[in-house]
């Protein structure tokens, strides 16, 4: 028994030189299978939640995200929602604009945006509607984060 | 002198060492012999010939250590400097802002998997901001070497251990003679603290606001009170722990008392075939072994028990100063007075092996820029 479990241990040694070679070199293909769990998505916290709805104008479309209330367990009582200014053309300079994140027909915010000065000014409507988290370009887009409520909470 | 493991023949270490040489080719050249110049063609000789010869002079002289930590220190120099000069090209800056967070554009090591652990099972998400491609590889390849080295990655494998292993050698002896072993398990204290703050807040914490490293590669812009802040809890930690304690130790202290991977893959040792192990009937208990981890692994009652504590990072110091060969790597399993050679050379060869893989191309591309910066005056 001793001799088997030795000569086991062994084999499976010599093998680890090759388990190893073959993570590194299969690395792209085993990528995209383990890439496929369910598990492997990056969090809303960071990629800005689920598409809500876009709003297409002549010159900007604008991209509005479900709000996330991301928590381990269950919805968390405060969250963001995320907006996403692109131009059709280059990014207009000047972005004013209300939205309406919940769909309920009323403006929750006000965002006023300069984009060559890298300005921002907010305005809450709602009372969901807590402060500017972020505001930023990214990439040849705009992106604001703005504070929610939750309002299941 | 180890000569238990030597050979000093240089046509049976040269046999031994073939198969591995024949990998380093293939590894370092990625199976694409086209170099566009003959600064790639120098770029490549050179980091051959340097991992060649690392792994020759192992067989050849029996020692493991010196010709390890010469790799394992020279691929984090490099892998700091390529690093950052890649992000100069890429972005211009080695800082990132507000617009490569959201544009989830981070790059991420293998340090902060152990932190998505509880949110992946909870919210089926990963809590990085970075390229899922990316870390996918990243996580495939953390637990693939964990499987095979167990925490042999902090002393083969790692991109970061080489800084306070470095520091750790710079000083002859040590200012602070001795460092209680106890210090070996804050870093578990560390990892739950980090694994639970993670989980509560979604975020990878130790990233945001604990890694020393960040000092050697990217940190964020500060435009903020709290950014400033963990500006000056991560310069503060790389100063202390990476530099000034290492060498006035002598011991690696970010990777033995801090770094909550390292307490991580300490864990992955115990499913690992390869461990290291005392020959009861060859030690007499000088303590050599014990004053010379740079881990805190080896204490009176790790000799006495035969092996060291699970924070073993299986980099061969101990192996190499025991002057009545009374250490050595074992598989578990086997006997521990026979097959020892048989057992060195199966646990070098995939150890070395992802030294090459990590550091091959990492050393490589930075003799490029440097041979740019040279002959052009600029590396961009
Ligand atoms: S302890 Fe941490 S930093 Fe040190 S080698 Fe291990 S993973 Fe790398
Ligand atoms: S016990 Fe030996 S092999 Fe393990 S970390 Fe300490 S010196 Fe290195």
């Amino acid at each position: 028994m001793k001799r088997t479990i030795s000569i086991l241990a062994i084999i499976w040694a010599f093998f680890c030189t090759f388990i190893i070679l073959i993570i590194f070199i299969k690395g792209p293909q085993f990528t995209r299978l383990f890439g496929k769990l369910p598990s492997m998505i990056i969090s809303p916290v960071y990629a800005g939640g689920d598409l809500n709805y876009v709003v297409e104008g002549d010159s900007l479309k604008i991209a509005v995200n479900k709000p996330v209330f991301e928590a381990l367990i269950g919805e968390s009582a405060k969250g963001f929602v995320q907006i996403t200014f692109s131009g059709t053309g280059n990014l207009p300079q000047l972005i004013e604009q209300e939205i309406d994140y919940d769909k309920d027909l009323k403006p929750d915010f006000k965002l006023k945006i300069n984009t060559i000065e890298n300005k921002t000014e907010y305005l809450s409507i709602s009372p969901n509607a807590g402060p500017l988290i972020v505001s930023s370009k990214v990439h040849d887009d705009w992106v604001v984060r703005i504070k929610v409520r939750n309002k299941k909470k | 002198m180890s000569d238990y493991f030597t050979t000093h023949k240089i046509g049976r270490s040269l046999l031994l060492a073939l198969p591995m040489i024949i990998l380093n080719f293939m590894l370092i050249t990625r199976g694409n012999l086209n170099f566009s110049g003959s600064t790639d063609v120098i770029a490549f000789s050179i980091t051959f010939l340097f991992f060649s010869y690392l792994f020759f002079m192992m067989l050849y002289s029996g020692k493991t250590d010196k010709y390890r930590a010469t790799g394992f220190i020279v691929f984090a120099m490099f892998f700091a400097f390529t690093f950052i000069v890649n992000l100069i090209k890429i972005r211009g800056t080695n800082t990132f802002d507000n617009e490569t967070i959201l544009a989830c554009e981070i790059p991420m090591c293998h340090i902060p998997a152990f932190m998505f652990i509880i949110p992946a099972v909870f919210t089926k998400t990963i809590i990085f901001p970075g390229n899922i491609g990316s870390i996918t590889f990243m996580l495939i390849a953390t637990v693939g070497m964990s499987i095979v080295l167990g925490r042999g990655i902090c002393s083969w494998g790692c991109l970061f251990g080489g800084w306070d292993e470095c520091a750790s050698r710079i000083t002859r002896k040590p200012v602070i003679k001795k460092v209680n072993a106890v210090f070996r398990w804050t870093s578990f204290a560390v990892l739950l603290i980090v694994v639970l703050w993670s989980a509560a807040t979604l975020s990878p914490t130790y990233c945001w606001w604990l890694c020393p490293f960040k000092a050697v590669t990217e940190y964020e812009e500060v435009s903020s009170f709290s950014i400033l802040l963990k500006t000056i809890v991560f310069s503060l930690l790389f100063a202390g722990l990476v530099i000034v304690l290492p060498i006035l130790t002598k011991k690696r202290i970010q990777c033995a008392t801090f770094c909550p991977m390292g307490a991580f893959l300490s864990l992955t040792n115990k499913i690992n075939i390869f461990e290291i192990r005392i020959d009861k009937e060859k030690c007499n208990n000088c303590g050599t072994c014990s004053k010379i981890c740079p881990t805190l692994s080896l204490s009176k009652t790790n000799i006495e028990e035969t092996r060291p504590s699970i924070t073993c990072t299986k980099c061969g110091k101990c192996i190499d100063v025991c002057s009545r060969h009374a250490i050595q790597y074992h598989i578990k399993g086997t006997s521990v007075i026979r097959n020892i050679s048989l057992s060195r050379y199966l646990f070098l060869y995939p150890a070395f092996i992802l030294l090459v893989i990590f550091a091959g191309a990492v050393i490589q591309h930075g003799i490029v820029l440097i041979i740019n910066l040279i002959t052009t005056g600029s590396m961009l």
